[in-house]
């Protein structure tokens, strides 16, 4: 094995686990009054709207620990197995939220200002900047408690910062890896594209081994006037692992938000999206693809929040569903009375691989401006016949015509990102996913 | 024994017969023109060829070479040396026309050998070139978002890459304005050869003034009503079906 186990464990249920002397007050008191919300706020409930569909029994916490520290000798070939970048403007490398080894931002960068590095150290050395944009998201989806929890208890992640129009050619790149029995982690995002800046971040988590695990991440992105940003997040983790991730976009004027989730891992994922276009004329884009199989279950949630005129926003989500498995999708537009010419788009499409898969769609819109184009939809249907026959009248047999259209139908997803290093990456780790569910 | 003959067939969908005792026969070598009114059965029989599930097969055979078609998968056929350019062809979001076909040809390999690729693209964008097809068709998806006539000339592209023996071309010609009629025309007759046979099926005498056919045959509910040269076609162009399915059945 490449790790090599340190003890101190404790159940994260049990006790709060304070910030060091060596943080900022506000963020002592913040993960203080945190514990607290988590301790007062109510556990998810089927009846719940935002529970809707969602399988409770898998939530159980009790034998959960945070994570721990783990000594890691073999960086590289952790990376080498990643699927990741050909290239990078920087990494950072966490396993169990802990660095594990040395952190890198071009110099070409750094040198602009851009800010890229371990949240423990940009609390500490960056701490009023990061107090701006920290955890100032609400919660709209369901999951404040996991939030609070969350706030209370991360011990790491990462801040991005681009300053005022630096432009990073290439993305950067963030790593975590899980491991050990009942491990727990709590990375944080954190993301801001100053005005007129533009970049790209590449983020995977991925377990080591196949143990149970438990991951509660925050990805916040925030978006200045005339921004463009790609924020992708790969999930990888083990069959027997659980997530819930909350991600938030806050785009502002003319600003331009890409957000990719790539849910492959976990026997049971709650992802929630909440895309805020705050700016005149902000566009989003929200793609998601998942590939389920066996009896995992991935519950997504979203919201396109238009709060301004001229606004855009664009939601596609795929899911291509094996065996038992089962996908939640239930999405809101909603468009404010001040946001009028706002365009709004939301379509999830399931693909079913078997009989006994089950996708529930729940779109939504709720429009209090005029002048709004919106459309909603959802699609569930097996592979077309049609599409199949043609195929097969080239003289290509059923099984490799089966995984060219499953293949085709997320990678339609993957297009819309329109970049070229994170497309690669995503339709790599796929490639890997698909074969390794072979054909049913 | 090199010929695609199609022995007394009877086709039905949903219960109806459509295909009422068909037989035709087109030797490697030479172009059969197919034409008849609409819902005539011309595109079921293209699909009960190739292999369509919705069409069963009552009675008859056809034969490629001697071997019962019916018998095989259709990707079987297809490798067998059978291509249907489709009347309506599907579109195949998110799968790129480049890796299709390279699926296509791969299909044909034995296991283990990998299609060189270099080669494949070369061979591709020199026959796309001759078709006038714009290079960036490669990585659209599969027809999707096609025009109706680029989506007949991606038929034709995937019939020159696959080189079958047989091909069946149905409506190929619809769609097409007068200048991709001709491109189209010559892609088909430049794969002309002795060791090659086409069942050319239209609408309109058009596409026959380009394709010069060998023998011209008339469908009707099902059944060959007439055969004859291609002078048959010029005929049909002027006095329409009618006269023909009044008369009595006449033989070649
Ligand atoms: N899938 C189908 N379901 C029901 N009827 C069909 C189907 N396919 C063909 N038909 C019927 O079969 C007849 C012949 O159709 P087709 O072969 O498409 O004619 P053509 O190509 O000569 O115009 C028509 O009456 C058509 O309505
Ligand atoms: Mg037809």
């Amino acid at each position: 094995m490449l790790l090599e186990e340190k003890p101190s464990v404790r159940s994260f249920l049990d006790s709060p686990e304070e910030a060091g002397e060596e943080f900022p007050d506000w963020y002592k008191n913040s993960r203080r009054d945190a514990w607290k919300s988590f301790q007062e706020i109510d556990w998810p409930k089927r009846s719940d709207e935002a529970w809707r569909f969602a399988n409770l029994k898998k939530l159980s916490y009790e034998d959960l620990y945070d994570a721990k520290e783990v000594a890691c000798n073999d960086i590289d070939r952790l990376v080498a197995s990643a699927l990741s970048l050909k290239e990078n403007a920087g990494q950072i490398f966490f396993v169990n939220d802990r660095v594990v080894a040395s952190p890198s931002l071009n110099e070409e960068f750094s040198k602009k200002g851009v800010i890229f590095k371990p949240l423990s150290q940009a609390l500490i050395e960056d701490g009023d900047l990061v107090q701006n944009y920290f955890m100032t998201q609400n919660s709209r989806l369901g999951s404040a408690k996991y939030a609070a929890l969350h706030r209370a208890r991360l011990r790491n992640g990462f801040f991005f910062y681009v300053p005022k129009g630096v432009s990073l050619t290439v993305p950067v790149e963030v790593f975590h890896w899980v491991s050990g029995n009942s491990s727990s982690i709590f990375p944080h995002s954190l993301i801001v594209a100053g005005a007129g800046s533009s970049a790209m971040v590449a983020e995977y988590v991925t377990s080591i081994d196949d143990e149970i695990s438990f991951c509660c991440g925050v990805s916040d992105i925030h978006g200045e006037e005339n921004s463009e940003l790609i924020y992708l997040r790969a999930q990888n983790l083990s069959e027997k692992a659980q997530s819930i991730h909350l991600l938030s976009t806050r785009a502002g004027l003319n600003s331009k938000l890409k957000t990719f989730n790539l849910d492959l891992g976990c026997e049971w994922v709650r992802n929630e999206s909440v895309s805020r276009l705050v700016g005149e004329g902000a566009s989003s884009e929200i793609l998601a693809v998942s590939v389920p199989e066996k009896s995992q279950e991935f519950d997504m949630r979203t919201l396109q929040l238009h709060e301004q005129p001229n606004t855009s926003s664009n939601l596609l989500y795929k899911n291509t569903l094996y065996d038992d498995s089962k996908t939640i999708f239930a999405g809101m537009i909603v468009v404010e009375d001040e946001a009028r010419h706002t365009d709004a788009y939301q379509t999830c499409r399931n693909l079913l691989m078997s009989d006994t898969c089950e996708a529930n769609s729940m779109p939504g819109l709720e429009i209090k401006a005029d002048q709004v184009k919106c459309s909603h939809g959802a699609s569930t249907s097996p592979v077309s016949e049609d599409e199949l026959f043609y195929l097969q009248t080239r003289g290509i047999k059923e099984p490799a015509a089966r995984q060219l259209l499953t293949f085709g139908f997320v990678k339609e997803a993957v297009d819309c990102l329109e970049n070229d290093f994170l497309e690669e990456v995503i339709l790599g780790k796929l490639e890997r996913r698909f074969k390794k569910i072979g054909v049913k | 024994m090199s010929t695609l003959e199609i022995k007394d067939l009877h086709a039905s969908v949903n219960g109806t017969e459509i295909l009422k005792g068909l037989s035709l026969s087109v030797p490697k070598g030479e172009v059969h023109a197919m034409m008849g009114p609409n819902g005539s059965g011309k595109s079921t029989l293209a699909k009960v060829m190739a292999g369509h599930q919705d069409y069963e097969v009552g009675s008859g055979d056809v034969f490629l070479d001697g071997k019962s078609l019916l018998e095989m998968d259709v990707d079987e056929r297809s490798r067998e040396g059978l291509f249907l350019a489709f009347q309506y062809p599907a579109e195949i979001p998110g799968v790129s026309n480049a890796n299709f076909l390279r699926a296509a040809r791969q299909a044909r390999l034995p296991d283990g050998e990998e299609i060189d690729a270099v080669a494949f693209y070369q061979e591709m964008y020199d026959k796309m070139a001759k078709l006038g097809i714009d290079k960036k068709f490669t990585g659209r998806s599969v027809n999707e978002g096609f025009s109706g006539g680029e989506k007949k000339r991606n038929e034709v592209l995937q019939m020159m890459m696959l080189e079958p023996k047989y091909a069946v071309l149905d409506e190929t010609d619809s769609g097409l304005d007068i200048d991709a009629l001709k491109i189209v025309a010559q892609g088909v007759n430049a794969m002309r050869s002795e060791e090659r046979g086409f069942l050319v099926i239209t609408h309109y005498q058009r596409l026959l003034e380009h394709i010069v056919p060998d023998h011209v045959h008339v469908l009707n509910e099902g059944r060959i009503i007439r055969s004859g040269p291609k002078e048959l076609a010029l005929e049909l162009e002027e006095k329409g079906y009618d006269w023909l399915k009044e008369g009595e059945l006449v033989k070649s």
